[in-house]
């Protein structure tokens, strides 16, 4: 990290310590902290207040290891990780550039942007409604037009976690059009003309120009969609649930994480194994953010 | 300088970490002395699974639902006079005068209004304040949030099986004994004269009740009368019949809201009932070496349910049905059967289609097999933690009034516990089924209340099952492992 | 335009429909989103039994009592007070310490800003999930839950770290002569801080958009953290409107709700959409 403080300054230790105590105290107390204890609690067998914690080890991790619900969990919050990324980064990038040449770029921007300021909630009730079996929109829209054959249980078991998917893609493709439309914004235009210039076609304007002159910011968004996939929650939980737990079928790691151990109609109050699982969590995400840092350090190009 | 530079980091570090230090060890609680009696029974928990006693109990279940029966015919007997009296209610003077109530019901079900109604009127005749949270179906999330932060929850009211496994069984609640002896204000008889001890034996701890129910529930296969008529099908009362029934009825036949899998397993459960009879679901669950999924009774209750899901007689979609949805669509008139609470006809009332018949047909019987109701109730518990105790067992007593109560049956239409008023004509069937059977069980055997963690990961294999995903023996060989290993990690 | 000139007939025609083609993607995706939108309005005034019927009829009565069966129930005003309440003053205490620290890791040089920075941007990474067991029980003990300020002390906690992490960019693109001057004429820390805050104005505005809608959107910790109807944040209430409706199949109320959820947003975001994305944006990429 570059200094940039002017050297007179820099015996400010003291004073910079009361600049820094307040954010520092709460972010220890709210986030550290709760983590260190998450970890610490993963050992222990615990139903809450009233009930002392008993240390089990590594129980709680062996019984996830066996257990087919966390499999699922852990598969589906790899699906959204990987397959929702992929989708959300091409779209993105396909309607940035789209978008370039287009007058009403501001408009489409803000409609696609528009789910991200709306309650998940009130998302995951517009989601399900359009993919009920018999009588949801989407069906209901392909048999008016003619496509009988296209309908389908959209919410059936091979099926409904790929409409989970496709809604948080559709969701978040709005956020993260904004983040890589600011990035292509600042590359400057002499680069796209000397490109024409030589001639160069759309896809090689987009691998010899775009993405190198981007590669920070697609980095940045890269790490953001990592934290977004995995703690995917509200979308999922409201979208089986209020008045009946999610389907198991659509659980992820923090759906089973709220399940086990804070709330469901038949709650087992697991604090322990719900730890376990949010641990696997931070683990998940730590390893992935080394690595996104690792591939993605190369090529930033100064510009 | 530098150096008093790195102290000061490292005093930051220091913070830091006793910071972190300090929390974990109040957030994990050393509150040994606080509670520690309360988790002590939870490893004497008594394992309701012992089939003879679920047996035993429904048993006499059985006899007061006939009773129930009978009663409805008087049911307007010496009501007039109940609410002259009803200031015999006074609060304790020692206590604050609010009773704090977290109900599982949502603001705007009928379930709620009556009790809205029940509660006004106990506040204006006694002066104790209700501060009521209509918390919804997750009201033990928010018990559990108020429990923990010290908050006063003096009275909670919720589905019987959640209540044993998160908090009776786990010695969070007070015995209800005394409230037996209660009069109830407005009559001339006690909690323990009109409330079956039945119900209340259930979920006893050391002999004493600890659930006092307001509701009951059962489930089984409802129907439009009408429509069986119109199709010319004969009510089935075998398995066999059913699936040839289920056939002769036209398309979606047996309408399903497979998104919910606590739905999805009713068939299962009640089939292992049928073949193995009560108590024998729980006692596969409860078999530390999970062998006795490999029971001839399991067998061929997985195989009456895969012929159902072969059959083809389930509703097109119904394993992507989002509830209500299909249930709707039955009420609606599109498709015949739906297997369900009796609680369908309180749900679906406001919108069925004109003149719906609201019937309902006793879970099929296999050949060679066991007759059985199930037994669901609602109920209240007082937590150990109330702080107004005989505050909130005075508003059960209240509540149980046959005037009171009687809006659980004239509004709600649901059954109640007092066999003394009446019953909802949507719920005829269901009196006469309770009042037949030679038996009873608790709901899904109890499994998920006792064993809410193999429920789960049971659920999600019965799935599979239901949605035609995996084979019967698969479904078996799976189910003993994880019963196996989930015993194993006891 | 050079370039163009040199493009055979066919390939221009290969892009202009492959541009076409592309234009017509974006449309129907714009499309599909209004008309999801639209669809819920127009459900809004239709009623229970027809909703799903004729999905596409003009609703043919004007069942307004929808509305009002969903107000009841969505204590609009409390739930938006609650969230305006928690997002506001967390987003706005968050800013308050955030700022000050940013700026001392930045530009107050001292030995441990470089780990003390890393050790904010690591918040940055742990989901909400991951502390929501430890930090209930923790607010318990404290009596902070059903709380509103437990609330918003949950909400600054979650928010600084990319608070911090934001503004220490804007603080670090900073020039020095501004500082040296104000440090020249004596002034203190404090002094000299107060000079530099009107310069990354732009950070703040674009941090706390960022902190304010991520906390908008929140929902676990207010699900978690309160369970009094008189604490429910907006998401909560809705999420509990939804469980009454879905109880007694009011899918037009559920409607109802949702679009009287909508209705300020929209307004809202027809104002100020740009500046919630530009801002966006700029904390993004900075």
């Amino acid at each position: 990290m570059k200094d940039v403080s002017p050297p007179h300054l820099r015996h400010n230790g003291r004073r910079a310590s009361a600049f820094i105590a307040p954010a520092l105290a709460i972010y220890l107390t709210i986030i550290m902290a709760p983590t260190v204890a998450t970890v610490w609690i993963s050992f222990t067998e615990w139903r809450g207040i009233g009930d002392s914690p008993e240390f089990v080890g590594l129980d709680n991790y062996r019984h996830l290891l066996r257990s087919d619900t966390f499999w699922g969990s852990f598969n589906r919050t790899m699906a959204i990780l990987v397959a929702g990324g992929l989708a959300v980064f091409f779209f993105s990038f396909l309607f940035t550039m789209l978008l370039r040449e287009m007058r009403a770029k501001k408009f489409i921007r803000a409609v696609l942007f528009f789910p991200n300021i709306v309650p998940p909630v009130a998302l995951a009730i517009a989601w399900g409604v359009l993919l009920a079996p018999r009588n949801g929109l989407l069906n209901g829209f392909l048999e008016t037009v003619g496509l009988d054959f296209a309908t389908r249980t959209w919410l059936a078991p091979d099926l409904i976690f790929r409409s989970v998917i496709a809604g948080l893609v559709w969701i978040y493709t709005g956020f993260f059009i904004t983040i890589i439309m600011a990035g292509v914004d600042r590359i400057p235009k002499h680069f796209y003309e000397a490109a024409d210039l030589e001639g160069a076609t759309p896809r090689q304007k987009l691998f010899k120009v775009t993405l190198p002159l981007t590669w920070d910011v697609l980095s940045v968004a890269a790490v953001l969609w990592v934290i977004t996939a995995i703690k995917t929650f509200e979308f999922i939980y409201a979208f089986g649930g209020s008045g009946t737990d999610p389907s198991i079928s659509t659980w992820t790691l923090p759906v089973q994480v709220y399940a086990v151990a804070l709330g469901n109609r038949s709650p087992i109050f697991a604090l322990g194994q719900g730890s376990a699982i949010a641990t696997v969590m931070v683990v998940l995400v730590g390893v992935l953010v080394i690595l996104i840092r690792r591939i993605m350090r190369r090529k930033v190009v100064e510009f | 300088m530098h150096k008093r530079e790195r102290n000061r980091s490292r005093w930051l570090a220091l913070m830091a970490a006793l910071l972190t230090l300090a929390l974990v060890a109040a957030a994990c609680g050393n509150d040994d002395d606080q509670d520690a009696s309360s988790v002590a029974p939870a490893t004497s928990t008594p394992q309701s699974g012992d089939g003879q006693d679920v047996a035993d109990t429904a048993d006499g279940d059985g006899q007061d639902s006939t009773d129930t029966g009978d009663g409805q015919d008087s049911s307007d007997t010496g009501d007039g006079q109940d609410s002259s009296d009803t200031t015999a209610v006074q609060p304790d003077e020692e206590e604050d005068g609010t009773l704090r109530y977290f109900s599982m019901w949502n603001e705007g079900e009928p379930q709620q209004e009556v009790l809205q109604e029940i509660i006004d009127s106990y506040e204006a005749d006694t002066g104790v304040d209700v501060d009521v949270l209509w918390a919804g179906r997750e009201v033990l999330t928010s018990v559990r949030a108020a429990l923990s932060a010290g908050d006063p929850v003096d009275l909670i009211g919720f589905e019987a099986e959640p209540l044993a496994g998160a908090l009776v069984n786990t010695g969070e609640t007070r015995s209800l004994a005394s409230l037996l002896d209660q009069q109830i204000p407005g009559e001339n008889v006690t909690v323990g004269d009109v409330i079956p001890s039945s119900f209340l034996d259930i979920y006893a701890v050391g002999g004493e009740p600890h659930i006092m129910p307001y509701i009951l529930n059962s489930s089984g296969i409802h129907y439009d009368g009408r429509r069986l008529a119109e199709f010319g099908i004969e009510r089935p009362e075998t398995w066999d019949e059913f699936i040839a029934a289920s056939l002769a009825a036209g398309e979606n036949a047996v309408q399903h809201d497979g998104l919910i899998n606590f739905y999805n397993a009713y068939w299962l459960y009640w089939l292992i009932v049928r073949h193995g009879g009560p108590g024998a679901f729980n006692a596969a669950a409860s078999d530390p070496t999970g062998e006795a999924w490999r029971s001839d009774a399991i067998a061929a209750a997985v195989e009456d349910l895969v012929e159902l899901v072969e059959s083809g007689v389930l509703a097109d979609g119904y394993e992507g049905s989002n509830w209500p949805i299909a249930q709707q669509e039955w009420a609606n008139g599109n498709g015949t059967f739906n297997i369900n609470g009796t609680w369908l006809a309180s749900e679906t009332a406001s919108y069925s289609s004109e003149g719906f018949e609201y019937r309902l047909l006793p879970f099929p019987t296999t050949e060679g097999g066991f007759e059985s109701a199930e037994v669901y109730q609602i109920g209240w518990v007082v937590p150990n933690a109330a702080d107004s105790p005989s505050a909130a067992q005075d508003f059960i007593a209240y509540a149980l009034n046959s005037d009171r109560l009687a809006g659980m049956v004239d509004v709600a239409k649901n059954l109640v516990p007092r066999s003394d008023i009446g019953v909802p004509p949507e719920l005829q069937d269901a009196v006469d089924m309770l009042a037949s059977s030679p038996a009873g069980h608790r709901p899904y055997d109890g499994v998920q209340g006792d064993y809410p963690e193999l429920w789960i990961e049971f659920m999600l294999l019965d799935d599979q099952l239901f949605f035609g995903q995996i084979s019967g023996a698969e479904f078996i060989n799976r189910m003993a492992d994880k019963t196996a290993e989930y015993w194993a990690s006891q | 335009m050079q370039t163009i000139v040199r493009l055979s007939l066919s390939q221009r025609i290969g892009r202009l429909f492959g541009r076409l083609t592309g234009r017509l993607f974006v449309w129907v995706w714009v499309f599909f989103s209004l008309a999801m939108l639209a669809w819920l309005i127009l459900a809004a005034f239709k009623r229970n039994n027809t909703v799903f019927r004729n999905l596409w009829a003009l609703p043919d009565s004007n069942e307004a009592h929808n509305f009002q069966d969903a107000w009841d129930l969505l204590n609009l005003t409390r739930t938006t007070l609650n969230s305006i309440l928690t997002v506001g003053g967390g987003t706005a205490l968050t800013m308050a310490v955030a700022a000050p620290a940013a700026y001392a890791l930045t530009r107050m040089g001292f030995r441990g800003a470089s780990p003390l920075t890393s050790l904010f941007a690591l918040g940055i990474g742990v989901p909400v999930h991951a502390i929501i067991i430890p930090l209930f029980v923790g607010l318990s003990e404290v009596n902070l839950t059903n709380n509103l300020w437990g609330l918003t002390l949950a909400y600054m906690g979650v928010s600084i770290p990319f608070a911090v992490f934001l503004m220490t960019g804007f603080f670090r693109s900073l020039p020095s002569e501004l500082e040296e001057a104000a440090v020249m004429e004596g002034a203190g820390p404090l002094r000299v801080f107060s000079v530099m805050l009107p310069l990354v104005r732009p950070g703040m505005v674009a941090s706390s958009l960022i902190v304010a809608v991520g906390l908008w959107n929140e929902f676990l910790l207010a699900l978690v953290l309160t369970y009094d109807e008189s604490k429910r944040t907006i998401g909560v209430g809705l999420l509990n409107t939804f469980g009454a409706m879905r109880y007694t199949s009011n899918w037009v109320g559920l409607f109802a709700s949702v679009v009287i959820m909508l209705t300020p947003l929209i307004i809202l975001y027809t104002w100020m959409s740009r500046r919630i994305i530009e801002g966006l944006t700029v904390g993004a990429t900075k």
